[in-house]
């Protein structure tokens, strides 16, 4: 069930990825309305992250075309701002928390002119809406799993864009952090700007997302939360081993402990 | 004025060296300090066998053309061939430096390159070498170099710490990747080959490791990373040298030597420190 879209923000056509000439990610046709809080939710090795990067262009599409704004990625650049999953970097380069989020302000054009005031504004702003100012001038090694998912999402908030693109935001992340994450995405939202995030717990899912992608190296369904979230479109998204996967995922969350800040 | 020139050289050599190899130790490609200082060999040789003489400008042309080479080659066996960066790495630069030295010993058997100089370089030549604007020719050319890495790297910095900490989002701003890359295996390359005579290869590789690394244990903000990494590349090679001469020891390995124990007593030092700190942190909270 692929629900139809008038003027999306964001358009797929036909995208197909392949790692080794074995697909990734096939004839993907979607659409997302603007200011809409999306979910794109499927089991391991589904292709989610593949399809993000794909948006990207970080990775290169076999076939298919993706528009945003009706415009080819180059052309609105500025307008998109990505998360990468934060294990993809190496946390030890020799950085401070506001080092990474001025990284935000960075441009192709703009690499060779010093940061304006404004622009340490803007990044001291983006800094406190994930209320890490306090560990601005603390060096990037010393954060816990969550405090980096939150650097990371300030140094996004800094570009002031318009469309945010998130792989995994909540994974390995402490009660606290996901909270403040959550949060800053609703208000992006009320803003008007449209979030796209990578999500692989189906029981928040429900609750954070109004429109929702399931994919397993198809797009199984998009849609609106109401019609996509249905037991049977869920089966056949993990291949019926859904219930399996629910129980092993709610033995996890009862034995899991909240991840402390330090 | 004798050591005055030897030390000269070492000293620039060491700030360009520890400000590329800054960057190449934070990619984790520091190795490719080691491919270029081993894979230039063969260039210089061919160099000499077309034109002759040793130290030309031709064998500068011949080493950067092989540097740049071995990264095409080294990066090319990566992607398409599957292998891993540190065995694409082995693999490169075992074949350059062994065709390298098949070929010192035969076709060019009559020239003045040998192996030792190769592997130790010759740095206590360096004053009485021909002089430009009374500077040996070496320090000179070193002397240039240092000026154009210093100033990448001063403009470039931007460009080089986004590339170097989070390569798909400098993308997803639109910044080349391939750029930023090459311009520091570029500039690696020539730096290498303009080191290499005088100090050899396996300095080279030490004088582009070991002064990030301590500066990695020390810091943790990259201005202050490159400063101290520079500083303490230079102030290395100042002492080393000075030990040298006192206990009539060749140059280049004192400094080497006395960069590698500093690092370790440092390393050390540190940890005894934390274990302190750790200790009487554990007191109070026992109190």
């Amino acid at each position: 069930m692929i629900k139809k879209v008038e003027n999306p923000i964001l358009e797929v056509r036909d995208l197909t990825v392949t790692y080794d000439s074995k697909p990734a990610l096939c004839d993907a046709n979607f659409g997302i309305p603007q200011g809409s809080m999306v979910g794109l939710v499927g089991p391991n090795g589904a292709g989610k992250s593949t399809l993000l990067k794909a948006l990207m262009e970080l990775i290169p599409k076999s076939s298919g075309n993706v528009k945003f704004f009706n415009e080819n990625l180059e052309s609105v650049r500025k307008k998109i701002a990505y998360v990468p999953q934060k294990e993809s970097v190496d946390w030890d380069f020799p950085a401070t928390v506001f080092d990474i989020v001025e990284m935000g302000r960075y441009g192709s054009k703009s690499l060779f002119k010093r940061l304006t005031k404004n622009d340490k504004e803007i990044a001291r702003e983006a800094l406190t809406k994930v209320k890490m100012l306090d560990f601005a001038d603390r060096h990037i090694s010393e954060l816990s799993g969550g405090q980096q998912q939150r650097v990371f999402i300030a140094r996004a908030l800094a570009q002031k864009a318009d469309v945010y693109l998130m792989d995994e935001p909540f994974a390995g992340v402490d009660v606290a952090s996901e909270k403040t994450i959550v949060n800053v995405l609703v208000q992006l939202q009320n803003e008007g700007k449209t979030i796209f995030v990578v999500h692989h717990n189906l029981q928040s899912a429900a609750e954070y997302f109004d429109w929702m992608i399931l994919i397993n190296k198809n797009i199984v369904a998009s849609g609106p939360i109401k019609d996509v979230f249905t037991p049977e479109l869920l089966q056949k998204t993990y291949d019926g081993n859904l219930t399996t996967l629910e129980q092993i995922g709610q033995t996890i969350q009862k034995q899991q402990f909240p991840i402390r800040e330090s | 004025m004798f050591d005055f020139w030897i030390i000269l050289t070492a000293c620039i050599i060491a700030i360009n060296s520890s400000l590329l190899g800054s960057f190449l130790v934070l990619r984790k490609m520091s190795l490719i300090g080691d491919a270029l200082s081993h894979s230039v060999l063969p260039g210089i040789v061919i160099a000499f066998l077309i034109s002759g003489e040793i130290n030309s400008f031709w064998m500068l042309i011949g080493a950067s053309g092989f540097g740049i080479f071995a990264i095409l080659i080294i990066d090319w066996l990566n992607r398409f061939g599957g292998f891993g960066k540190d065995s694409s790495i082995g693999i490169v630069y075992t074949l350059l430096f062994a065709i390298g030295i098949i070929l010192i010993t035969s076709i060019a058997k009559n020239s003045d390159i040998d192996v030792d100089c190769v592997l130790f370089g010759d740095i206590n030549t360096v004053p009485l070498l021909p002089k430009i604007f009374t500077i040996p020719v070496p320090t000179f050319n070193l002397l240039i170099i240092a000026v154009i890495v210093t100033l990448t790297i001063l403009f470039g910095l931007k460009g080089f710490k986004i590339s170097t900490f989070d390569k798909s989002h400098a993308q997803t701003l639109g910044v080349s990747i391939t750029f930023w890359n090459y311009l520091l295996l570029g500039l690696s390359s020539i730096s290498t080959v303009f080191s290499f005579d005088s100090v050899g290869a396996i300095m080279v590789i030490g004088l582009i490791v070991i002064p990030p690394s301590f500066a990695n244990i020390i810091t943790r903000k990259l201005s202050r990373f490159l400063i101290i990494s520079v500083s303490f590349g230079v102030v290395s090679c100042i002492i080393g040298h000075c030990i040298a001469i006192y206990l009539d020891i060749p140059t280049v390995p004192t400094i080497g030597f006395l960069m590698g124990l500093i690092l370790i007593l440092t390393l050390v030092f540190q940890t005894f420190k934390k274990n302190f700190q750790q200790r009487t942190k554990a007191k109070i909270i026992k109190q």
